[in-house]
């Protein structure tokens, strides 16, 4: 199929062409994929906004405390970036990992990876786990061109990933310019990927993390979504995500699985905790 | 758009769509090496380029993407003729086989070595997970990457590159490389796509949506309108000719059930309608305004389904025999369905009853297996499933096919050469003489090549328009509209008594063919045929029937049933020695057979006819088994760090065949050239295994002149004799047998002339390296080169040519023992293969390297079919895993922790200088040996593979 391709080379340009035919083009890992469900006119290709790379030690992006300690990570980032990089916290690279394909690692970036919001995501259950925030820009919110068509600023907004999964409906002409990893000492996260191969979709993952005493969990669940349920209300949230037998397994066995993964988790965490 | 870069160090500048697949603008540029193999799903990588440096899947660029990049191709790595430290590392090694994304592993194993100069394991295998490999599995590539550092860094290599067997040979028996690798490694020109010319039309194919269906109407006429569509062939216009696809030889014991377009449909992806265009586009718009109308029918999808009194038939036509009709067939005629049901005409009475959804059906045995298990101490009864698998080959199914000067050229991807020139003659009328088929290299086969699954529309479409015609199967068509392995169900009975001694076995076989009845007698067969003849027991029996069903098609894959049976034996073996109280081992090691044991249970398990009783040849079975045994420490229970990981190991023997005694037939033709070197026409088909190098050993050895010497020409049907084709392991063994007869015949023949041109007695002349003769009294030589220029010089005799062939009622079976351990942890039912060990004895091993790599490769592939492969059908059938990520193919993630192949030096009397089959006999081990350990670990029995860490749990009652 044959489609126009527009090579934005700021971030004004690539948010400013957006309109519901169009798709932003990151790693094409997904888009340019088989099956993918991305059916764009146009795609707005990415790959020379400056901007939009990059992963450097930072404050909280919401407080801007500069004594906060995250890890600012653009967008066009490839998951192969995260892997080389010192100061990526091992729980992110261990997500980073279950793309098990050297070649679509390299290509694959960080927040083309969340845009798709595939339910067998290799990110998002850790980074709501994590209680990863988001940038994003789009032209709501931001200042309009002038006359002549110029000028104009993309609104800008950082909200916590499990804000963004809420509202993400009404941020479809946004833009992921980055992603914040929290790199407290005291943020403990665990994931688990099950799929048939280490190239199979995955069919479940999950992911808990703790800070203090706060518990967070990310759970994906192939061809059913994504879940940020409470560490209490995991198993409504599996009732209400309608998980249903495909060809990787039973319903039964996949809640099983969720269940004793989730409890391990809690466990390790809890041992984790005291033991520091 | 205007796209500028760089491709390997020459700025090239395209204007081109920016959308483009940029695998497709770098292929018009001339970089055939980067292939597809997925259509765009990002997991094969035989389209794996660099992009700065970096290794990405350039299907999954777009064009727009290279502009102002560096782009560096497999080609630029080396060219045959010089070949890169990393490329030739890996044609030392034996990796580089069928082929298809040699390249790619080449260029990323060159980008690992040029950052990291000393790899670990781990990077290595980081580096090879972008690149799915089913020949030669990724072992094998450690030692590439060894031997390219040694090369990198020293000048040569420390490292041994395979052992080396029988010293008295120069050639047969060394690790020297294949022929054809450098070519492919370096990715030239060598499959079917480049081969295509510059007109060439492209076909696409209309699938049935239903599983079964007549088909009502089919109007074609808004199609015919779209711009470029040169022709649309379907039922209705097709030849009215009954056929089968299955690459067998002729009389096949396959009934002939099929046309190119059937009216009724019995698959989802059955064929309806084939489009002719001049542009992709065009016959993609064509396929979209085809209107069909269907007339649905119930179908059936399971064995026990088609079995049903009253179940919906898949075929319900006429019934014709060309030998050997039932008396009562005309009244078995009047019972036949509606006219579009079609007909089935058998070659020979297969057991069939179509009226029941029956194929194929064979029962005998010898001893007597009821007194049998009456007089046991133990018994076990049990019944085993297998899944529809797919051979997967990374080259899918593709043809070329052109009139060229009044005949028909077609340029097939294909285990058969003159099977598909005989169909392709019944489907177009065309005598043989008139069709040209030009084997090119295979891209992987397993026994789905040995079927005309595509050859037969191409080349009718060819020859129907008068237009070169190009087809490719989509990565889909692949599993929907293919050859799959042939689901089954088995149950086993068997018995013993105390000391260990089996005392009977029965073998129950189901069998589902799906909608056509390729190998439906055959690869059944197989599963009693290649496995009852392991035990050394008096009471044997076999009853099976073969279903006709509504799944994808079923035909020929590497092993036939052999994995099947085998598995489904060894596992009761191993549950009725613990039922006895023995030590499996034990029981296996006084029951095998031994070279002289006569094996009667061979008597009725021909191929559709009786086949031969004979003694067992060479047989390296025992030490397959006790070598293996020391090895994996049986016996020593393994105990993990995790309390939640239990350890298990099992084995089990296995053994398989060399090729068809009485059936299969080869023929080679070789020529003396001017310069005194060799040309070998040879009728086999080199799919990837080295055939061509183990038929230039043979040459080499026997007319002691250098390997480089001799040109192995193969699988072309105008240069080259009759050859049956590379199917049921009788490559090395008859086309080889075949070389041989040629090669000594060309021997006497130079002997006699340079007795002649020297004046010396024959008896006191010899061959020697590098191709001359030498008088023993004399001293005198005469070179080839001199002999041959002297026979072509206008006063000689003419060119030396000799004609060899080879058949033969001899058997000679390779055996071996593979052995696994695994790791299974018991709350989530996860399996790892910590250690398999496959143990072969292949009689001589001509080429070593390769051997090697094909066992692994086949031990891999089967370790898949264990765990993770499986075709899922919905209640529709529609097959909802017909891709490469979902369907579960093994990668290198999924290869054994600890993975060894080991060949059992055995010399074999009826092989070429001792050699017997190697590579489809590494298929049989895993499930059973996978399966025992399991029980091993965990203490249940696996009675289905894939074995799934759901199926473990609930056997272990914990769901």
């Amino acid at each position: 199929m044959e489609r126009n391709v527009i090579i934005a080379s700021t971030l004004e340009e690539a948010v400013g062409c957006k309109t519901p035919d169009a798709a932003f083009y990151a790693g094409g890992t997904e888009i340019g994929r088989l099956g993918s469900p991305v059916d764009a006119k146009t795609l707005i290709l990415l790959k020379k906004i400056p901007e939009l790379y990059g992963i450097r030690v930072t404050g909280d992006p919401e407080t801007e405390n500069p004594s906060g300690s995250w890890l600012r990570i653009g967008a066009m980032c490839s998951f192969q970036e995260i892997l080389d990089c010192d100061a990526a916290p091992a729980w992110l690279k261990t997500a980073v990992r279950y793309l098990a394909s050297l070649p679509r690692r390299f290509k694959a970036t960080v927040g083309g990876n969340i845009a798709s919001w595939r339910s067998d995501s290799y990110l998002i259950p850790t980074l709501l786990a994590a209680g990863a925030k988001l940038e994003i820009a789009g032209m709501e919110g931001g200042e309009d061109p002038d006359q002549n068509g110029n000028g104009a600023v993309p609104g800008r907004r950082i909200l916590a990933l499990k804000d963004y999964m809420e509202e993400r409906e009404q941020l479809g002409n946004w833009l992921i310019t980055a992603v914040y990893a929290d790199l407290s000492h005291d943020l403990k996260v665990l994931s688990e990927h099950f799929s048939n191969t280490a190239q199979s979709h995955a069919y479940l993952s999950l992911a808990m993390g703790k800070k203090g005493e706060d518990y967070r969990i990310g759970m994906a669940v192939a061809g059913c979504g994504i879940y940020a349920p409470g560490i209490l209300s995991w198993s409504r949230a599996w009732k209400e995500a309608g998980v249903r037998d495909d060809l990787y397994g039973s319903e039964e066995y996949k809640r099983y699985l969720a269940g004793i993964t989730l409890d391990e988790f809690y466990e390790r965490l809890n041992q984790e905790a005291s033991v520091n | 758009m205007k796209i500028s870069c760089v491709i390997n160090s020459v700025p090239r500048t395209f204007d081109a769509d920016p959308s483009m697949k940029l695998r497709e603008l770098l292929v018009q540029a001339g970089h055939v090496c980067v292939r597809d193999s997925d259509d765009s799903e990002g997991f094969c990588g035989s389209d794996t380029i660099l992009m700065d440096g970096k290794p990405v899947y350039s299907n999954l660029c777009i064009a727009a993407e290279a502009d102002g990049t560096e782009i560096v191709t497999p080609d630029a790595l080396g060219s045959s003729m010089k070949l890169s430290a990393v490329q030739q590392a890996m044609v030392d090694a034996g990796v580089v086989q069928s082929a298809y994304n040699a390249p790619a592993a080449a260029l990323l194993l060159t980008w690992l070595l040029d950052r990291v100069p000393d790899p670990t394991r781990e990077q290595i295998r980081d580096a090879l997970s972008g690149v799915y490999i089913r020949d030669a599995g990724y072992e094998a590539y450690y030692l590439a990457v060894q031997l390219a550092r040694e090369k990198i860094r020293g000048g040569a290599y420390e490292s041994i590159t395979a052992p080396s067997f029988r010293p008295e040979y120069h050639f047969i028996g060394k690790p020297a490389g294949k022929v054809d690798a450098p070519q492919l490694v370096a990715g030239e020109r060598a499959y079917v796509e480049d081969f295509l010319s510059s007109d060439a039309c492209v076909m696409k194919v209309l699938r049935s949506p239903h599983a079964s269906a007549y088909i009502r109407s089919i109007d074609t006429s808004e199609a015919e309108k779209v711009p470029g569509v040169v022709k649309i062939i379907s039922s209705e216009n097709c030849p009215d000719i009954y056929y089968m696809q299955a690459g067998q030889g002729n009389p096949e014991p396959s009934p002939h059930d099929r046309r190119l377009f059937n009216r009724k449909v019995r698959h989802v992806g059955d064929r309806v309608a084939a489009v002719v265009a001049e542009t992709m586009e065009a016959a993609e718009e064509a396929l979209k305004l085809i209107h069909v109308e269907y007339e649905v029918l119930k179908p059936v999808f399971t064995v026990e389904e088609a079995m049903a009194e009253g179940a919906p038939l898949v075929h319900n036509g006429i019934v014709e025999y060309r030998a050997g009709a039932p008396a009562d067939l005309e009244e078995y005629n009047k019972k036949a369905g509606d006219e579009r049901e079609g007909r089935v005409i058998y070659q020979f009475p297969l057991g069939a009853d179509i009226r029941h959804n029956v194929a194929a059906g064979n029962s005998g045995g010898i001893g007597d297996v009821e007194k049998a298990f009456a007089e046991a101490d133990a018994v076990v009864e049990r019944t085993y499933q297998t899944s529809q698998v797919q051979q997967v080959p990374l080259e899918p199914h593709v043809c070329f096919a052109r009139m060229e000067g009044g005949r028909l050229a077609v340029y097939a991807s294909t285990q058969v050469p003159y099977h598909v020139r005989r169909i392709v003659g019944w489907v177009t009328g065309l005598p043989e003489n008139k069709i040209h088929v030009i084997k090119t290299r295979v891209g992987g086969g397993y026994g789905s090549k040995q079927d005309i699954l595509v050859e037969d529309l191409t080349a009718y479409a060819a020859f129907v328009t008068g237009r070169p015609v190009y087809y490719r199967n989509t990565r889909e068509e692949e599993f929907i509209a293919n050859s799959t392995r042939h689901p089954m169900r088995m149950r086993v009975k068997m018995s013993g008594k105390k000391d260990g001694t089996i005392t009977g076995i029965f073998m129950e076989v189901r069998a589902n063919t799906g909608p056509y009845g390729n190998h439906c007698l055959t690869v059944p067969m197989n599963s009693c045929s290649k496995t009852l003849p392991l035990f050394k027991c008096a009471n044997m029996a076999y009853d099976l029937k073969v279903y006709y069903t509504n799944t994808p098609p079923a035909g020929a894959y590497q092993g036939y049933g052999t994995p099947k049976g085998t598995y489904a034996l060894m596992m009761a073996m191993a549950e009725l020695a613990e039922k006895l109280g023995c030590d499996y081992k034990e029981m296996v090691l006084k029951n095998h057979v031994e070279t002289g044991y006569r094996l009667d249970i061979l008597k009725g398990l021909g191929e559709g006819r009786e086949g031969n009783v004979v003694p067992v040849g060479s047989c390296g079975l025992r030490e397959a088994i006790l070598k293996g045994c020391e090895l994996i420490e049986w016996g020593k229970k393994e105990i993990s760090d995790d309390p939640d990981v239990k350890i298990g190991k099992g084995f089990a023997m296995i053994m398989q065949g060399s090729g068809l005694p009485g059936l299969d037939h080869s023929e080679a033709i070789i020529k003396m050239e001017t310069d005194g070197t060799v040309i070998l026409n040879s009728g086999c088909a080199d799919i990837g295994t080295g055939l061509d190098t183990v038929c230039a050993k043979i040459v080499s050895e026997t007319l002691c002149m250098p390997l480089e010497h001799v040109t192995v020409l193969s699988g072309d049907t105008d240069s080259a004799a009759f050859d049956t084709g590379a199917y049921a392991s009788s490559g090395t063994f008859f086309s080889g047998n075949a070389a041989v007869d040629a090669a000594r015949k060309l021997k006497k023949m130079v002997l006699e002339e340079a007795a002649l041109q020297m004046g010396e007695a024959e008896e006191d002349l010899e061959l020697r390296l590098p191709g001359e003769v030498v008088s023993k009294r004399s001293g005198k030589v005469l070179t080839y080169g001199q002999m041959s220029h002297a026979l072509c010089a206008g006063d000689g005799r003419g060119m030396l040519v000799a004609h060899g062939s080879y058949i033969t009622t001899a058997s000679s079976v390779p055996y071996g023992a593979h052995f696994a351990q695994v790791a299974v942890h018991t709350k989530t039912g996860q399996i790892r293969v910590q250690k398999y060990y496959a143990l072969q004895d292949a009689g001589t091993p001509i080429n070593p390297e390769l051997a090697l790599c094909q066992m692994y490769g086949a031990a891999l592939k089967s370790v898949g079919h264990t765990l993770y492969e499986n075709m899922v059908l919905d209640e529709k059938g529609v097959c909802v895993n017909a891709n490469m990520t979902d369907y579960g193919v093994p990668t290198v993630w999924e290869q054994p922790d600890d993975f060894r192949a080991i060949l059992i030096d055995v010399n074999d009397a009826d092989g070429p200088f001792g050699a017997k089959s190697i590579s489809e006999i590494a298929c049989n081990g895993a499930a059973p040996a996978i399966g025992i350990a399991i029980h091993d670990a965990v203490g249940v029995w696996m009675e289905s593979w894939p074995m799934t860490p759901e199926k473990i749990l609930r056997h272990m009652g914990t769901i």
